[in-house]
């Protein structure tokens, strides 16, 4: 094993969890999600060494390919069964359970778009101008997309959500 | 309830992943074989389309005499767009951006090498002008160089002329203007890297289309007296800036194709549009980086432009002040929030009066919804009769 696929293999350790939550919380299935980081990290493997920040295009190209699977037509996409049968027991409180399945159903409500800059602002910690360059978009819609989102993760929650300053100074600015 | 948390919550507790590391590398391995072999078949493939395909065409290709100009589409109304985007080599056409009273223009951009598709880089611009319209000053007249017909139409390169208004950002280096339709002529205009082949070849393959309607998601309802639509955005989908001139002004109004907007409204190009079989329907456009309604305003005139989004500290009733406090030269700024879920600004130049600046923004109203065209009304309709330029 060379010493550039050993970089890659202890890269692929240590991020694919993240990654993976990533992916899930952008396309709302873990199966699809899987197919997401599967796909950007194999294309990262071909560009290893070339990559300037590795950590960076991983995520990005996670986030754009979670996007791209959920807008796959149905019959390219093999059907998941995660929901149907638990990978395995959940070993936590019941209360804490119930309120993650709320929490992940409220987010899937949440177009995915605005939940990809949700995830990236807020989860990721990345600027309106990182947003807008991971998703390809301008700087504008990542503030109305964040808005919306916003709104409306707040209107199915049915509770206030406080963000971090640094991006309320954002919101600001629009 | 802090959304970082609530994130991190709901992403915490994941079911165990079906594959592990060594399935990531070996499908890494198994993808860079296929580029590596898709390359050697694209390099041979390369080498007949560099070769054999020009021999074949040079030998059943018509003479420019055999070619018939095409007649300007029959029913084609003011604010009407003719043609689509389209590619040649490694350059790309966009749908029209801008569509005038008596031009209608977008980006020629170049695919740029080494970077993920799509990346393009603006090379150029593509100018269409009405039948019976002709530039005035746009060229010089000491520099034409005739050239061989372009689809039946007489063509020549000129010379760029320097514009009136020294403030613009004037890219042009070379022009070609040919006559695309019987009495109507187009322009491509060079901003430095277009070759000659490059600008006929951009031509020829110009196709006029079906004449479909400019759409807008918002309408006015009142427009100053003395204003006259001129200008809409076209390629804003459904968040277009709407461009309005004193009616002395309007009936030799055109977007000018030697500034290159590209440097100071856009960043990159969308993703071409591909139906369920994979056709690419729609070539994209020039992604803005600029808000809707913050092009240069016109003397004497107004911008509108609107996002179809509620955003912070938009308001019911529309507020107006100075653009630069203190300096009423540079014009005013009105923002309103029709029906509560857009934001509209409309800047106007120091000439038009607040008032009248603020009742054009307050009778702005959302007509269609985000990202659904089917839902957006055309722009004659969004308009007053009374702003529309009376030609005739």
């Amino acid at each position: 094993m060379s010493d550039t696929e050993a970089e890659f293999r202890e890269f692929v350790g240590t991020q694919m969890e993240a990654l993976r939550g990533l992916a899930y919380l952008t396309c709302g299935d873990w199966q699809v999600a899987e197919d997401a980081v599967l796909a950007a990290l194999a294309r990262l493997y071909g560009k290893w060494g070339r990559v300037d920040n590795p950590e960076a295009y991983a995520r990005t190209a996670v986030v754009r390919a979670a996007i791209d699977e959920t807008r796959r037509p149905w019959w390219r996409r093999e059907q998941s069964h995660g929901d149907a049968l638990p990978d395995r027991p959940a070993p936590d409180a019941i209360t804490s359970v119930d309120d993650r399945v709320h929490l992940r159903r409220a987010l899937l409500q949440v177009p995915v778009k605005h939940r990809a800059v949700l995830v990236l602002r807020f989860l990721e910690g990345l600027s309106v101008p990182q947003t807008a360059a991971a998703l390809r978009c301008p700087e504008g819609t990542v503030k109305a997309f964040t808005s919306r989102g916003l709104e409306a993760l707040r209107a199915i929650l049915g509770v206030e959500i406080r963000t971090e300053e640094r991006v309320e100074a954002h919101h600001e600015a629009v | 309830m802090k959304l970082s948390e609530l994130l991190e919550a709901a992403r915490a507790e994941p079911p165990a992943a079906h594959f592990t590391v060594d399935d990531i590398v070996a499908a890494g391995r198994r993808r860079k074989r296929r580029r590596t072999s898709g390359w050697v078949v694209m390099a041979v493939l390369a080498l007949f389309v560099a070769v054999g395909v020009p021999q074949v065409v040079a030998r059943y290709s018509r003479t420019p005499a055999d070619v018939e100009l095409p007649a300007f589409p029959r029913g084609t109304k003011p604010f009407d767009l003719i043609f689509s985007g389209y590619l040649s080599g490694d350059l790309r056409v966009g749908d029209p951006d801008w569509v005038s009273v008596n031009n209608q223009t977008t980006y020629i951009g170049r695919k740029v090498i080494g970077v993920r598709a799509p990346a393009y880089r603006s090379a150029g611009k593509l100018a269409l002008y009405r039948p019976g319209f002709k530039p005035k000053r746009l060229w010089q007249t000491g520099g034409i160089t005739p050239t061989e017909q372009i689809g039946g139409g007489k063509a020549f390169f000129a010379r760029p002329a320097t514009p009136d208004d020294t403030r613009t950002d004037n890219r042009a280096d070379s022009m070609l203007v040919w006559e695309y339709a019987k009495g109507a002529l187009a322009v491509v205009t060079s901003y430095g890297g277009l070759s000659r082949p490059e600008m006929v070849r951009l031509a020829t393959a110009f196709k006029l289309t079906k004449p479909r309607p400019a759409l807008q998601a918002y309408a006015l309802s009142w427009v100053p007296p003395g204003l006259r639509l001129v200008a809409v955005e076209a390629g804003r989908r459904g968040m277009p800036t709407s461009v309005f001139v004193p009616r002395a002004k309007s009936a030799d109004f055109t977007i000018d194709p030697r500034v290159d907007q590209a440097t100071v409204t856009t960043g990159s190009w969308s993703v071409p549009l591909r139906d369920s079989a994979g056709n690419v329907v729609d070539y994209g456009y020039p992604m803005a980086v600029a808000n809707p309604g913050y092009t240069p305003i016109p003397p004497g005139g107004a911008v509108v432009g609107i996002y179809l989004a509620r955003m912070a500290g938009s308001r019911p009733t529309p507020k107006c002040e100075l653009v630069v406090p203190g300096q009423e030269k540079y014009g005013t700024e009105c923002e309103a929030a029709p029906e509560g879920d857009g934001f509209l600004v409309a800047r106007g130049s120091p000439a038009l009066p607040l008032a009248q600046l603020k009742r054009m923004a307050g009778s702005g109203r959302i007509t269609g919804a985000d990202s659904k065209p089917g839902t957006w009304e055309t722009t004659r309709e969004s308009f007053p009769t009374s702003a529309w330029v009376q030609r005739d």
